[in-house]
């Protein structure tokens, strides 16, 4: 176990490694000189030049590399931003990542959530009319296109019922985003997809726990129907929703993306996509580092955190 | 079970009872056929722009734009844009050009990049270094897993950002440099750099699952009786293969070809809709949403007036066929699972 933990700790900075090399290199085929963008009209080589070495963007390219995975590992510093010249990459990206997190955190409550529960429900009812309608309607809802729904929600509860403002992002309680309206609409969109898998496996191990043995032993015994259901069925069949949650991390990773840019969310997203038109690779670079790490260490924790829920499994 | 039936059969038989399931089928066809013959299906050309627009008054004079009118005295239809008549199915653009033809154009380019990026990612690429790593074992295995682990480790829609941003521009220069020296526009016209650079990037990381998943049945399969009394009557690996482990992989690659084209179409709309996937003028479901949603944070108006056909048309396509690849997909799950009536829990868990 712990040889375990300790082989996939190592392993992960070499992931992180060949994700940044890739990067990096993808960066230098960029169109254009990004310095030469940055002058702008005025076209004035010597600035070119002298910006270039300021930023030792004159070095050979496997000094540039070295240096800048160096201060990143050393000073967790991600360089100086193209765009916004004088502003370190590290100072707008900041806030941005806990926005990005916060509304991911959210989808990820509301989906495990109601999609688990939905799960049991169906299963549970299995044979009588709920069962079919919330499998197909989790489907249905997970396949809306979100620019279907973000309009027809905001027309319904912004501007007919004034429930929820149709976009921004204030602090609501404790100074928190995400526990203000404003991450209602985005969050519960968000986590349709979610919802709807979560709902499907969880059906799908609830019908599987429901005919085992220990199921039947314990209501044998005399325990209620509500304590068989929450400490035998629930509990075993949540979880194969926990090795879900590591791939539905890149799905809200993902689809936050298209949400911060409909509800003018100030996250990493709308930066990285900004960062894409104005050829900033730092910020895209610095923004690739952070969930591709994000990615390997959540998924990490799950396997690890599933042999201490699972006790039958034993990762080798 | 009934005699002289084979497994396949059976599977359909199962298969066609499932209402919901069989019409989704139907629908999927017809949304890969129509983007096939999107050329014979439509008389115009998706890029010819009208902008005669006598019509314009009338129409915005019409039921659709009352409560758009009411609502903001200052609106006005935009240029060019038409209602549905004989001639256009569903009306014109703002730039007049026949939005059903871009209809079937976008759904051409879903048909063109979901297709590729399956057969080249999951097909090709996914089985064959499924089966190469559980085959081969050793270094080979240990290689391709671990290579798959880093293309997992990446944020897929940021490296497609990044490769729209970085290398589709230089191949775009190539193209056009070559382009000029042979006197033609072949590939700018339709748009192909665009196609592979969005589908090879999705190819790129559509294989590591499906090659995860292949591996895993295969490992399981070769410790089966089966596999060793192949074996021990002297067949090669080839004839194994082809004969014993190929056929028991047709079911779950079905199932995964079918939720794997879903999620091409669903990417590419997202991509093209961000602006990264395909470039305009190349008509797509997703610049065409995005075109109409662009500046317009009054719904009513889009809702209510000239954007019903220009917004709603390429919206509810897109939820339908997206619905449909979710029910075809929870069909194939039931029908192609031999074993046990219940409900497949084990077939599922083997997916994820």
């Amino acid at each position: 176990m712990l040889a375990y933990i300790l082989r996939r700790l190592m392993w992960t900075p070499v992931v992180l490694v060949i994700v940044s090399f890739v990067t990096f290199t993808l960066g230098q085929f960029g169109p254009g000189d990004p310095m030469q963008v940055l002058v702008g009209q005025k076209n004035n080589p010597e600035l070119v030049e002298r910006l270039r070495k300021e930023r030792g963007l004159d070095k050979p390219f496997f000094e540039q590399y070295t240096n800048y995975i160096t201060g990143v590992v050393t000073r967790l510093d991600f360089g100086e931003s193209y765009k916004y010249t004088g502003r370190t990459v590290n100072e707008l990206i900041g806030t941005r990542v806990w926005n990005s997190v916060q509304l991911g955190l959210m989808a990820l409550f509301i989906g495990v959530g109601v999609g688990t529960l939905l799960g049991l429900v169906a299963a549970l009812k299995q044979g009588t009319i709920l069962d079919p309608i919330i499998v197909t309607s989790s489907l249905l809802l997970s396949s809306l296109p979100v620019f279907l729904l973000q309009p027809i929600l905001a027309v319904i509860l912004s501007r007919w019922l004034r429930l929820l403002p149709s976009s921004g992002w204030e602090p609501g309680l404790f100074g928190l985003q995400m526990l203000s309206p404003y991450v209602i609409m985005p969050g519960i969109i968000l986590a349709l997809g979610p919802i709807g898998g979560v709902a499907r496996l969880m059906r799908a191990s609830t019908l599987e726990v429901v005919n085992q043995e220990y199921v039947r032993a314990a209501r044998a015994k005399g325990l209620t129907e509500g304590a068989v259901r929450m400490s035998y069925i629930g509990r075993n069949s949540v979880l194969p929703v926990i090795t879900v949650l590591g791939l539905s991390l890149a799905t809200l990773v993902e689809g936050g993306f298209i949400m911060e840019l409909l509800y003018g969310i100030p996250g990493m997203g709308r930066l990285a996509l900004d960062a894409f038109f104005a050829r900033d690779y730092p910020v895209i670079m610095a923004i690739t580092l952070i969930i591709a790490t994000s990615y390997v260490l959540v998924n990490l924790l799950i396997d690890i955190a599933y042999t201490f829920v699972d006790p039958r499994i034993r990762l080798s | 079970m009934p005699a002289g039936k084979s497994l396949k059969v059976l599977a359909w038989e199962r298969f066609r009872r499932k209402k919901l399931a069989m019409i989704s089928l139907v629908i999927i066809c017809a949304f890969y056929l129509s983007g096939i013959f999107a050329g014979w299906l439509s008389p115009y050309d998706f890029r010819t722009q009208n902008l005669d627009n006598s019509e314009q008054l009338a129409w915005a004079m019409g039921p659709y734009c009352m409560i758009a009118t009411s609502l903001n005295s200052a609106y006005k239809p935009a240029a060019g844009v038409k209602p549905p008549d004989a001639q256009h199915l569903l009306g014109t653009d703002r730039l007049g050009r026949d939005l059903f033809t871009r209809m079937l154009y976008g759904i051409r380019t879903s048909v063109i990049v979901s297709l590729a990026s399956i057969i080249t990612g999951t097909l090709f690429l996914g089985v064959l270094l499924g089966m190469m790593a559980a085959y081969l074992r050793g270094w080979v295995d240990a290689v391709i897993m671990r290579v798959g682990e880093v293309f997992l480790a990446f944020p897929g829609m940021l490296l497609v950002i990044l490769i729209s941003a970085t290398i589709r521009e230089r191949v775009k220069e190539w193209v056009v440099t070559w382009e000029q020296a042979n006197g033609t526009q072949v590939f700018t016209e339709t748009g192909m750099v665009d196609y592979v650079v969005v589908f090879g990037a999705m190819a790129l990381f559509g294989w590591v699952g499906v090659a995860r998943i292949i591996r895993g049945q295969i490992l399981q399969m070769r410790e089966m009786e089966y596999i060793t009394a192949a074996r021990a009557i002297g067949a090669s690996t080839p004839t194994i293969m082809r004969r014993h482990i190929l056929p028991n992989l047709t079911n779950i690659l079905i199932y995964m070809i079918s939720a794997g084209l879903g999620g091409a179409v669903g990417s590419e709309l997202v991509l093209s809709f961000i602006g990264v996937g395909v470039q305009p003028p190349v008509p797509s479901l997703g610049v065409m949403i995005f075109e109409q949603t662009q500046g317009q944070t009054n719904f009513i108006e889009q809702i209510g007036c000239i954007r019903p056909p220009m917004l709603l048309a390429p919206l509810m396509l897109a939820t339908v066929v997206f619905f449909a690849f979710a029910l075809l997909g929870d069909g194939l799950i039931d029908a192609l699972n031999p074993r046990s009536n219940d409900k497949t829990a084990g077939f599922r868990q083997g997916l994820s």
